[in-house]
């Protein structure tokens, strides 16, 4: 039975151990129909693992699966209406691209007129209306991934799972292929998970955000908390270049080792200030800093500072001469107009 | 330059007397040597009247066509039984297959000859000939299988069954086609090592010849001239199996 | 798992049955003995006797020409297998063919080949009395240890390549060149470098080649004569013509725990030298 709060996909008490090897700790997640969620962290953190898991290629070690109200936990990938796009696109090199795109169907017994007819109609979505008869040896890496998209996309899954779907793909197509796969989401409207390690990748694509490190889900929300508020250390130095600033919470009062003090609720002991780079600017009666390396990136200028208590803190300016303002050397004083602040554990 | 010379030697030593023999096939005088006479097919002729070779032929055919297929069956078994198993097992299983390949041929023949003789007090013939290449054949095969299995995609099998195929659908339509080329080769190559055999099919034929055993025959006395023309169909399709096998394996990647 | 043991169930089958089984009840046999041409089941060393007694000296015969055939056959191999890898270039391939097409065809083919060449009125006779060298044909090329040997290792040279050529491919270009950026000599890269990467392949090459030219037959039946017989033609004689079967096969396992101690020596003796040899990796 589902009910408008039911979710779509939810995960509760999920986990999975390889032996004595703990590859995700038990986690709840909730997926609601339409979502583009992703899975970020960085590689061996069990989001591939925890896909897999939902795909039903590997069987959870506790915990249930549950789609539409409907427990798939024990079902096989055969039985699940899930599909997936694998990472290395998994392509059947004997067949052709139709072939390839018709395949599930085909297994379903439906009918040639519908197989070739929804076919059509999947490579149309990826654009590929005129490789049908190719084979798959003679197709691009993009190419490849639109026809993996469209033999998942043809089964009409509840859910599309994608596996690190653009990571084989070098830079310029990887974000036209980012374009596409947001048209796409928005011309059917289905559901998407997918797994990455590209922290822009995730913001670029999802509406929620996932962040995993060793096997925990550190932080679930939308981009612009993940980047904003994040819960962690782990997720505030993961997403984005950020400064980690060490200080000390007494009685609604943060000092950091670095100089600056401003009020911030919460309990006494060390926390971690979280500076994000394009915060930071010239401010005359700021904190001193030199400026130790200045790497241009063509639109922005990241520039890395020495403060007093030795730690780095990273600036990054637009500003049109700013490459003139900052070199290799110099002492300034630099100021920033908001942190972030998080309880940091003794030590 | 000197690495010209080396590879033309090299050359001439491995494939130089067996071509002589293929040369001297075709010559009017009698065995190997100069003048070697004019351009004949008499001995070809003259075999194809020999009821004696026809039956060795035709031995040699079933037993090859036998071992071939239930070589490739039992070796592919395995293959995929290892390709997915611990690399401790892989060691071991690999090792206790190729045993058989290790030792010399003639203590397998025998062993094989006290067993059926005196352990089962069974008969000797085509059968335990064919047992006999299956087990030599095997290894063969599961490290070729293998070989083709290392460079296969595993999620073209996960992306089969997340499309709706079961276990058994997922290997027709998927792992076979793309393994099948491999099978081929390993089939071939089966069929080849079974009519190269002599050493075992000697042992355990009991009565009646393979091809092999036929050309030893001819061998032992000298006298038959048409040895070379026997010796030249062996080798044409010994070699020219594994030749096959070698581009049809080749021929997929 | 139960998934792994069934699909290894038909060729252990096959391994068990036609191959363990019969083995072990030959390696039986060999304790029993023969009364008036009758096998009969005992407990009896007489067979082993007569293999250390009788045939001690054909033994080490066999050993001396399994040795030196494994020897020339990985020494052979090498070079070829480091000309198809390093020099020959595009007929790297068409050596390897070469290879591969004569891995399991002709067996007997070559044997008889050898006997034409180096027969009496042989090829290679017939060539030298041809250029004047000899007036009469050398009878010693045939039917002789020699002849036994390069019949031989025309038919293993194959199965020497392959496993040297499989270990040189592992050998990386960049470490050669990283040895030569270093200055190392060519000589240097192949004692240095290059050898010591595919001592295993060179390994397998020789202990295969040794075992199957000491357990061979057939090549001394037809090329060896008296001077060149081996103790496999000694095993057929006692099962066939003498049907003393105890005896073939404790003849049969005596020459290969020989082998094997051989290889398990010349094993030892390897591992020994390269952990005293500078630079070896440790």
């Amino acid at each position: 039975m589902t009910s408008q709060y039911t979710p779509l996909l939810k995960l509760s008490g999920l986990s999975k151990s390889f032996g004595a090897a703990r590859a995700v700790e038990p986690l709840d997640l909730a997926v609601q129909a339409g979502d583009f969620c992703a899975i970020l962290g960085p590689s061996g953190c069990g989001k591939s693992t925890l896909l897999r898991m939902i795909a039903g290629f590997i069987e959870p070690s506790s915990g249930s699966i549950a789609i539409e109200g409907r427990d798939v936990t024990r079902l096989g990938p055969e039985k699940r209406p899930t599909n997936m796009v694998f990472q290395s696109y998994g392509l059947f090199p004997h067949l052709t691209v139709a072939e390839n795109v018709g395949f599930g169907l085909a297994l379903q017994k439906k009918s040639k007129d519908e197989v070739s007819q929804r076919t059509e109609e999947a490579l149309r979505l990826v654009r590929l209306e005129a490789f049908g008869q190719r084979m798959i040896d003679r197709l691009s890496g993009g190419q490849q991934q639109r026809v993996a998209l469209a033999r998942a996309l043809i089964m009409r899954p509840k859910i599309l799972l994608l596996d690190e779907p653009l990571a084989a793909l070098d830079l310029k197509l990887r974000h036209q292929m980012q374009e596409e796969l947001r048209r796409i989401h928005h011309e059917i409207g289905g559901t998407f998970i997918f797994v990455t390690h590209d922290q822009s990748e995730a913001f670029a694509l999802a509406n929620l955000v996932a962040v995993m490190n060793q096997g925990r889900v550190e932080q679930i929300g939308s981009p612009s908390d993940v980047y904003l508020s994040p819960a962690t250390l782990f997720v505030a130095d993961f997403v984005g270049e950020t400064s980690l600033l060490a200080g000390e919470r007494r009685q609604g009062r943060v000092t950091l080792k670095a100089g600056p003090h401003f009020v911030s609720a919460g309990r006494d002991g060390p926390v971690r200030a979280i500076v994000r780079p394009e915060r930071v600017a010239l401010k005359s009666d700021g904190v001193p800093a030199v400026v130790t390396d200045a790497v241009f990136f063509g639109a922005s200028l990241k520039v890395s500072l020495r403060l007093p208590s030795d730690e780095t803190l990273i600036l990054r300016s637009s500003e049109a001469d700013a490459a003139a303002r900052y070199r290799i050397g110099d002492k300034l004083t630099v100021g920033w107009e908001d942190q972030q602040v998080i309880d940091a554990g003794p030590g | 330059m000197i690495w010209r010379f080396v590879i033309a030697f090299f050359l001439l030593f491995m494939l130089g007397p067996i071509l002589l023999v293929v040369l001297f096939s075709f010559g009017s005088n009698a065995l190997i040597g100069f003048p070697m006479g004019g351009l004949t097919l008499d001995w070809y002729a003259k075999l194809a009247h020999d009821t004696g070779f026809h039956s060795a032929f035709w031995a040699s055919f079933i037993v090859a066509l036998a071992t071939a297929i239930l070589a490739t069956i039992t070796g592919t078994c395995a293959a995929l039984a290892l390709t997915k198993a611990a690399p401790k097992l892989v060691r071991s299983a690999l090792a206790a297959l190729s045993l058989p390949v290790l030792l010399p041929p003639l203590v397998v023949a025998i062993a094989i000859v006290v067993l059926f003789v005196r352990g089962l007090g069974l008969g000797l013939g085509l059968p335990v000939v064919i047992l006999g290449h299956i087990l030599v054949a095997q290894p063969f095969v599961i490290l070729i299988v293998m070989a083709r299995l290392a460079r296969f995609d595993q999620a073209t099998v996960d992306a089969a069954r997340d499309l709706g195929a079961s276990h058994w659908q997922a290997f027709r339509l998927v792992t076979l086609p793309q393994i099948a080329s491999a099978l081929i080769g390993a089939a071939l190559v089966s069929a080849a090592i079974s009519l190269d055999d002599f050493i075992i099919a000697s042992f355990t034929i009991g009565g009646g010849n393979t091809i092999s055993t036929f050309v030893w025959g001819k061998m032992r006395t000298t006298l038959d001239p048409s040895i070379n023309a026997i010796a030249t169909i062996l080798l044409v399709l010994t070699v020219g199996l594994s030749a096959l096998a070698l581009r049809v394996s080749k021929y997929k990647g | 798992m139960r998934r792994a043991i069934l699909l290894l169930a038909p060729s252990f089958t096959v391994l068990i049955g036609i191959f363990a089984i019969p083995v072990l009840l030959l390696f039986v046999v060999s304790f029993w003995s023969v009364k008036t041409f009758r096998l009969q089941p005992d407990f009896s060393f007489a067979a082993w006797q007569r293999f250390f007694t009788v045939y001690g000296d054909l033994t080490l015969y066999t050993l001396a020409v399994g040795l030196a055939v494994g020897l020339f056959c990985t020494l052979l191999g090498f070079v070829f297998a480091y000309a198809a890898r390093f020099k020959a270039g595009r007929f790297g391939d068409l050596l390897l063919v070469a290879t591969l097409i004569t891995l399991f065809g002709g067996y007997l083919v070559k044997i008889y080949a050898w006997k034409s060449i180096l027969g009496a009125d042989g090829l290679l006779n017939q060539a030298l009395m041809g250029i004047g060298l000899t007036d009469q044909p050398l009878a010693f090329l045939i039917y002789s240890r020699g002849a036994v040997i390069i019949a031989l290792v025309h038919f293993l040279l194959p199965f020497a390549i392959l496993p040297i050529y499989a270990a040189l491919r592992n050998v990386s270009e960049t470490t050669i060149e990283a040895a030569r950026d270093l200055g190392a000599s060519a000589s240097q890269v192949l004692t240095r470098v290059i050898v010591p990467q595919c001592l295993s392949g060179l390994f397998s090459a020789f202990a295969f080649c040794f075992l199957l030219a000491a357990g061979d037959y057939v090549t001394p039946m037809l090329l060896g004569g008296t001077s060149g017989s081996m103790l496999g033609q000694f095993v057929l004689l006692e099962f066939s013509t003498n049907f003393n079967w105890p005896a073939g096969s404790a003849m049969s396992f005596g020459l290969l725990f020989v082998c094997l101690l051989v290889i398990g020596a010349l094993a030892a003796m390897g591992s020994r030298l390269m952990r005293r040899s500078p630079g070896a990796a440790s």
